[in-house]
């Protein structure tokens, strides 16, 4: 029920990679703010389908997001609601 | 010749501050001792966990940086692991082969942002109240940042096992 509501999230296919299209946004795993976008509502990592990522940037922000989660920065998996 | 090294760890909330001051005794000294030296040591203040870690549910995030080599960050690790305040820690390596006569470390604190939240383009809202840092203007503010990807991801020991509670 969760999924239309508020049109909270709503993915549409990218065509190029956020990262190759913007130099200036580097990934960090400290960025949790900047890696969230980049997993669903549950907390867990859009696919690259969907995301647009290029191969080498997608694996960069998988490695990303999974240290932020080590670190408590970003869930394993949805909590609330 | 050392390399750059970046230790991000939580802390437990309301410790008192001789206590914070003695983790950052104990977290620079483990390094020193081995000849390293410190870049920053910055509490980033208290933060929600996304899940909590050993029942804590807002963590202080501490940020150091330092220039070092393996075994520095060998004994920072023991150090943070068998203190009972540090819930957990994560090291990753930012740069290789750096000699610390020539490294500017004035310069290298720059490139700090706490969760890497800069003051953007000096654009809308947020007018950098960090005030001042010379000649930037589309610098390399983000170049000292860590490049995974490339040169593999840069040595990442997520740790402390002994947690895990729920989730
Ligand atoms: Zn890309």
């Amino acid at each position: 029920m969760s999924t239309g509501g508020g049109g909270k999230k709503f993915f549409f296919r990218r065509k190029v990679c956020t990262f190759c299209a913007d130099k200036g946004v580097a990934l960090d795993y400290k960025d949790y703010a900047l890696l969230r976008r980049f997993t669903t509502d549950r907390g867990r990592i859009i696919p690259r389908r969907i995301s647009g990522c290029c191969a080498k940037h997608q694996r960069a922000l998988t490695n990303a997001i999974k240290m932020a989660r080590a670190i408590a920065l970003l869930p394993f998996q949805a909590a609330e609601d | 010749m050392l390399r750059k090294y970046e230790t991000l760890f939580i802390v437990r909330p309301d410790l008192p501050e001789e206590q914070m001051a003695k983790v950052k005794e104990r977290a620079t000294a483990a390094v020193t001792s081995q000849g390293g030296l410190e870049i920053a040591y910055q509490d980033w203040g208290k933060k929600k966990l996304a899940y909590p870690v050993k029942k804590v549910q807002k963590a202080n995030y501490v940020y150091f940086r330092y220039l070092a080599g393996g075994e520095a960050v060998a004994e920072l690790e023991r150090v943070l692991k068998v203190h009972d305040d540090v819930l957990r820690f994560i090291t990753v390596k930012l740069g290789d082969r750096i000699d610390p006569a020539t490294f500017d470390m004035e310069e290298d604190r720059k490139g700090i942002f706490p969760f890497n939240i800069k003051p953007r383009e000096p654009s809308a809202e947020r007018p950098a109240e960090e005030g001042d840092e010379e000649g930037v203007e589309g610098a390399p503010r983000r170049s000292s940042g860590s490049r995974w990807g490339e040169d593999g991801p840069a040595e990442n020991t997520s740790a402390d096992e002994g947690m895990g509670d729920e989730n």
